[in-house]
């Protein structure tokens, strides 16, 4: 298991360096110059273009800036914006927003998710069965703008129990953004728990724990939940490092200020620095989630040994 | 918990046929509702099991064997099947108007099943021995360090190598005959009265099928349990059963002890069956198999069930069932003609 550990964190090397890569010639890419864009309509004088120019090695060859750029990173520099600001800075003030934002929506998606999953399963086919299914199709379905825009103005507007904008109630401004940021989620999980469920309900082991005398509440609570929430458990680890990207259209419609909005602004001024910094944690973020969800495989399916 | 002890110590006798009968079914009849219609799965079927006795129940695949299994122990797939009547009576109460919590603390207590697969039939993410130890948790509500003790004891007892150090392994990690002994261990944890075994050697090798039939027997004697072995496998049941019941299309064709079904099989299908054994100094060159198939569950034929396949059937078999009739004491069959067929037989015999 150590020695999977350890070759597993050898090979996000590869993976962060071609991410990071991509990620900094896309923006690169971008046309425009962005200290031109930096000055806006105030016309700025050909010697402090060049200044700034130099300072964040914008005539260098797109390896050369990679390179340079990388070097910073590996001893924690995550480079400076226009206006001087350390990249590192920004994440710091930035990303507990957005973790206490995913946060929230993993909570919703777990006890929402595995509720609806658990009970239509148990209910095959009948109207609560029936109930979930459509419902989750609904929340897929139905455009994320719309759900959120609904639950602003249903519950923020119309009940007001919950603001509908910013971070300025603590915990109650993150509710509605985690529905939102949860739905499509939720409806995932519930229905990946209620097929996985039904199916684990059928077999010959939760026929023997019938056999052995068990109430059905430890049947089906023990011996087939303890089954049927394997491959839920990874769609949830997965779908947490996920979620960190996908926050950006909550952020956006819920005015909160995450990295989500941060990484929106920088690519619209073509602050390549805090881009690249970001997603660079975001992709650091999501392999390590993943490494964790698939040792955790491991734990939950005892037949699954890594070499 | 005293009033079984007490019943299983007074019956803690040489299997006696004559003792209050442990297990009566009583004209049970199953069906399946399925997009094909109904198939009717158990129709009429009638047996007894005594304490500490054998009985097999031989029979093709679909004719209703593992549906009896599980109708008795409760585990049917409801739906898609459904009871349609008759009664099996546990020490003379009826399981199927028994209230369910009842019925739930018999099972695995004093009525416990085998099943044929142990490697899906157990749970993979469970320890075996926590598996084990779960029987005398939940029933005996010991305390995990006791029930683990428990569990232990018995796998030694079933005849697993290094118990102890096993004990917190997972199914997966055992072989075939491991893991069928270790539901054996788990079927007997708490000494039931009767043990249902649906084909529990089928899918192990040849040389380990041996062994575990042995165990299971000595078990029985040890425990002095009923035990209804289900099986296809003439073989087994020649060594071990001391009654037969042969089932075919959801039906008891034939019922005697096992002497008696071999000596004078008195139906066309016992006797179809009996010769479609490989005999090592039989002359003939091919085996004989039973002509065609048998019928389909969703439309059954009007009068024997048999009688399609049937070498002697006349226009009798075709219109009127056969009912299940003694032929000598302790020997039924349903065959209109099963009178003829065992004079004949004796009378060649003699």
């Amino acid at each position: 298991m150590t020695r999977y550990i350890l070759r597993r964190l050898l090979q996000f090397i590869p993976v962060i360096l071609i991410a990071t890569f991509i990620i900094y010639a896309m923006v690169f890419a971008i046309p425009g110059d962005p200290i031109r864009a930096l000055g806006g309509d105030r016309p700025m004088s050909e010697a402090v273009q060049q200044t700034l120019r130099d300072q964040y090695n914008l005539d260098d060859p797109l390896l050369i800036q990679y390179f340079k750029y990388m070097a910073g990173v590996a001893v924690g520099d995550f480079g400076t914006t226009f206006q001087g600001r350390p990249v590192t800075d920004i994440i710091v003030q930035r990303l507990p927003v957005t973790l206490y934002l995913a946060f929230v929506a993993v909570i919703i998606q777990i006890i929402i998710g595995v509720i609806a999953g658990t009970l239509a399963a148990i209910f095959r086919d009948r109207f609560i069965d029936r109930l979930v299914q459509v419902s989750s199709v609904l929340v897929v379905a139905v455009p994320i703008l719309a759900i959120a825009f609904g639950l602003q103005f249903v519950f923020g507007l119309q009940l007001g129990w919950f603001p509908i904008a910013g971070i300025g109630s603590g915990f109650y401004s993150y509710i509605l953004p985690g529905f939102v940021l949860a739905s499509v989620s939720t409806a995932l999980v519930a229905r990946l728990l209620r097929n996985s469920l039904v199916e684990t309900l059928q077999s010959d082991y939760v026929r023997t724990a019938t056999a052995k005398g068990l109430k059905r509440s430890r049947v089906v609570g023990r011996h087939a939940m303890r089954n049927a929430m394997i491959p839920v458990v990874t769609f949830i680890g997965a779908d947490l490092a996920t979620m960190l990207g996908g926050a950006i259209l909550t952020e956006a419609i819920f005015n909160l200020p995450g990295i989500g909005q941060e990484v929106f602004r920088a690519i619209q001024a073509q602050e390549g620095t805090v881009v690249v910094g970001i997603v660079t944690l975001l992709v650091l973020f999501f392999v390590v989630v993943n490494l964790i969800v698939d040792i955790a495989y491991a734990f939950l399916d005892p037949r699954i040994r890594y070499e | 918990m005293t009033e079984t002890t007490d019943a299983a110590e007074q019956a803690r006798t040489a299997p006696d046929s004559t003792s209050a009968p442990l297990l009566e079914v009583r004209d049970l009849q199953v069906e399946f509702h399925t997009k094909a219609g109904v198939a009717q799965a158990i129709n009429g079927l009638n047996f007894t099991v005594h304490p500490g006795e054998t009985l097999a129940i031989l029979g093709e695949s679909g004719s209703g064997k593992s549906v009896t299994a599980q109708t008795i122990m409760g585990i049917l797939d409801m739906p898609p099947g459904k009871i349609a009547g008759g009664e099996i009576r546990y020490r003379g109460e009826d399981l199927l108007t028994m209230p369910e919590e009842k019925r739930r603390k018999l099972r695995g207590v004093s009525i416990s099943m085998i099943f044929q697969d142990a490697l899906s039939s157990l749970n993979p993410v469970f320890p075996v021995g926590w598996q084990i130890a779960e029987m005398f948790r939940i029933h005996r509500k010991m305390k995990k360090k006791e029930a683990k003790q428990e569990a232990v004891e018995l796998m030694r007892r079933v005849g697993i190598p290094a118990a102890e150090k096993r004990v917190w392994d997972f199914p997966h990690e055992f072989s075939g005959g491991m893991r069928q002994r270790i539901m054996i261990a788990m079927a007997i944890a708490l000494d039931p009265d009767l043990l249902i075994a649906d084909e529990p050697t089928t899918a192990l090798d040849v040389t380990v099928q041996a062994q575990v039939m042995d165990l299971l027997l000595d078990l029985q004697k040890e425990y002095n349990m009923g035990l209804i072995l289900i099986t296809h496998d003439l073989g087994v049941v020649a060594d071990v059963a001391d009654k037969i019941a042969v089932m075919y299309a959801g039906r008891v064709m034939e019922s005697a002890d096992v002497y008696e079904i071999y000596a004078s099989p008195s139906h066309p299908y016992t006797r179809g069956l009996l010769d479609s054994i490989p005999r090592i100094d039989g002359g003939e060159e091919r085996l004989k198999a039973i002509e065609g198939l048998p019928p389909m569950l969703t439309n059954l034929p009007a009068g024997c069930p048999f009688s399609p396949r049937c070498p002697m059937a006349t226009d009798l078999c075709r219109t009127e069932r056969p009912e299940l009739e003694r032929v000598v004491d302790g020997h039924y069959s349903a065959c209109h003609y099963s009178a003829q067929i065992y004079d004949d037989l004796r009378g060649g015999a003699a």
